[in-house]
């Protein structure tokens, strides 16, 4: 798949057009551990009054508990703060890094700085849905370098074990009190990206419905998957996103990658899993669709972008031996036992 | 402009039998469907009777085409009056009839008989005497093995109830021939609005198509707004979204891509994209 971008392909383009603004401030990234809520006050309540005297626009992200602290500690200048619940907030790994880029690249057009205290919502999170968070927080340093974005991520230390030490890898500096104290553990987002995926993923399960690509008339390809989708509760908007994010990944094997190029679907708990291999090598290992392309468009992985946002969590791994490219989406209740065997045909 | 009881037809899928009428938006939809008419029964060495205002028309559909001689027989209605100025749709009759008589003798396998009709609305109770000529010309053509038939009536000059009169006299209603069609997808020019209607499937194995029957599109308009009728899209990728964009990009300064009836599901799709921010796309009637 290297080389040329597939035209297909383009992701939450952003409102801005042309040039971007600039700010004074440089971008900053900071990780705020904590133990008790004091701790996240005495560190998040100078960020905030620096932004609101600043004139940056200034956000909240956390729990409502917290929001209650924070107003009352700010008093008047809790109005010069927009309060955000962080489960909405951090919904979807790739949906929030355009939505908070967007965010970040219009102030920065209105020469203002974002400004955003968070709190990612790490509870309830499975390993892989975990590491893709983690993936986007190392992926935030090299997206909002240019907007002067000022990020604060509250990390409460009761988290599950590693995910505060993770984020010192994915922060450029901690936060303790007034004091900024630059990470010595921090990696460079691109290496901490193929470090997540150096790993082999887990083989698709024997029982996988499989369908080699011959003839590739995309059309016959979603048949297959909506009818495999259609017998599981898969609700019909994600289907919708399925099929776009599927025919995509099909048509850049097709063009970019070698055959014999392969469709597999399977249910997994929770989510439906849909895999597209061939025999094409992906030799340039930046990008893969992980930052929203710029509105100038150029040359990049619009498609990939673009099928992140379509999908729950996308998994790519890429060498000698081939490319997988992994698509899963989220399904309510799947049922313990798979729906009954389809027909496996060649199309 | 269609009654529960017509056929919808594209121009190249009449057939001998067929009483079409083409309530034409304006001169390029017109020139577009007759031309079709026109062009491929020249092709077909079919015999052409062509009923028009006067005997000066430009009719649509000969240009580059070599026909045989005699092919295209032209007849002028002008003279389709009564003493007293109105329409008389016994001259038209007498004429068709007559014509069609000579072309029965001849080897023709099909006769295409088309006549723009507009004129007789300016005649004084024209509308009347139309629809009793319609009436006639529907019991002729229908029971015919060999005679196709396409009324012409420009529809900006006819009143709503006037429209669904005149659809009642035809069986079936005529439609521009597919700029593409196949199993999956199937694109056809629109006129009123100008834009194209996009009924099936859109991915990469189209792209082609759709790009050629866009510039198709483009080429002929005069800056107006471009419309996308997507009510029979299933199915569309992001490949094709970004052609659309582009295109609305390169055409930033002049009129906006507009897409109509979009599907829900593609909406769905839209809204997680984002695309509805580009500059140059725009929602149209829901």
């Amino acid at each position: 798949m290297e080389g040329k971008a597939a035209p297909g392909a383009f992701g939450r383009r952003r409102p801005t057009l042309t040039g971007w603004g600039t700010v004074s401030q440089a971008f900053s990234h900071r990780v705020l551990p904590y133990d008790r809520a004091d701790d996240l006050l005495d560190g998040a309540l100078p960020f905030l009054r620096e932004g609101i005297e600043g004139g940056d626009r200034v956000l909240a992200v956390t729990t409502l508990a917290m929001h209650m602290l924070l107003r009352d500690k700010l008093g008047a200048d809790a109005a010069g703060v927009e309060f955000f619940d962080s489960d909405r907030w951090y919904a979807h790994p790739a949906r929030h890094l355009a939505d908070t880029l967007a965010l970040a690249e219009t102030a920065a057009w209105q020469k203002r700085r974002l400004r955003v205290l968070g709190e990612p919502a790490w509870a309830r999170r499975g390993p892989a849905e975990r590491s893709e968070w983690q993936r986007i927080e190392a992926i935030t340093n090299a997206a909002f370098a240019d907007t002067g974005a000022a990020l604060l991520c509250a990390y409460s230390r009761t988290l599950p074990a590693g995910v505060v030490a993770a984020s010192r890898q994915t922060h450029p500096e901690t936060t303790r009190g007034r004091a900024t104290l630059p990470n010595p553990g921090y990696q460079d987002p691109w290496l901490y990206n193929a470090r997540l995926d150096s790993g082999p993923l887990p083989p698709a399960p024997d029982d996988a419905f499989d369908l080699p690509i011959d003839v590739p008339d995309l059309y016959w390809i979603r048949v297959y998957v909506t009818d495999f989708a259609r017998r599981t509760p898969l609700p019909e908007d994600d289907l919708q996103r399925l099929l776009v994010a599927v025919t995509e990944v099909v048509t850049n094997a097709l063009r970019h990658g070698r055959p014999p190029i392969a469709l597999r679907l399977w249910l997994e708990p929770g989510e439906l899993v849909c895999e597209v291999t061939d025999r094409g090598h992906w030799t340039e290992r930046t990008g893969f669709g992980l930052i929203p392309p710029k509105p100038a468009g150029g040359a990049g992985r619009f498609g990939l972008w673009a099928v992140r946002l379509l999908c729950s969590l996308v998994q790519i791994r890429t060498g000698r031996d081939g490319t997988t490219v992994r698509l899963r989406l989220q399904v309510p209740g799947v049922p313990a036992v798979p729906p009954i065997n389809l027909p496996v045909n060649s199309v | 402009m269609e009654t529960l009881s017509s056929v919808r037809r594209p121009v190249r899928e009449l057939r001998p039998g067929d009483h079409a009428w083409l309530a034409y938006s304006g001169e390029d939809e017109q020139r577009h469907v007759v031309g079709s008419f026109v062009r491929d029964g020249l092709e077909a060495a079919h015999k052409i009777i062509y009923l028009a205002g006067s005997d000066d028309v430009d009719v649509p559909g000969m240009h580059g085409v070599r026909a045989r001689p005699g092919l295209l027989t032209v007849v002028p209605l002008a003279d389709a009056r009564r003493p007293d100025g109105g329409f008389d749709p016994g001259t038209v009759l007498a004429a068709l009839t007559g014509e069609i008589a000579g072309a029965e003798d001849g080897d023709y396998t099909t006769i295409r008989v088309t006549a723009d009709m507009t004129f007789a609305l300016d005649l004084p109770g024209g509308l009347g005497e139309l629809l009793r000529c319609e009436r006639h010309i529907e019991r002729a053509v229908c029971p015919s093995t060999r005679v196709t038939a396409i009324c012409q009536i420009d529809r900006r000059r006819l009143s709503a109830d006037a429209r669904t009169a005149l659809a009642a006299t035809h069986s079936t209603f005529v439609t521009p021939n597919p700029e593409f069609a196949d199993s999956v997808l199937q694109i056809v020019r629109t006129f009123d609005p100008v834009g194209l209607s996009l009924l099936g499937e859109l991915d990469a194995s189209r792209h082609t198509v759709l790009d050629e029957a866009l510039n198709k599109v483009l080429g002929a308009s005069r800056g107006e707004e471009i419309h996308l009728d997507l009510a029979g899209l299933g199915f569309i990728d992001l490949g094709a979204l970004n052609m659309l964009a582009d295109v609305a990009a390169r055409r930033s300064g002049t009129g906006p891509l507009v897409l109509d009836r979009m599907p829900l599901q593609l909406r769905t799709i839209m809204e997680t994209v984002g695309w509805h921010m580009l500059p140059g796309l725009r929602l149209g009637t829901v």
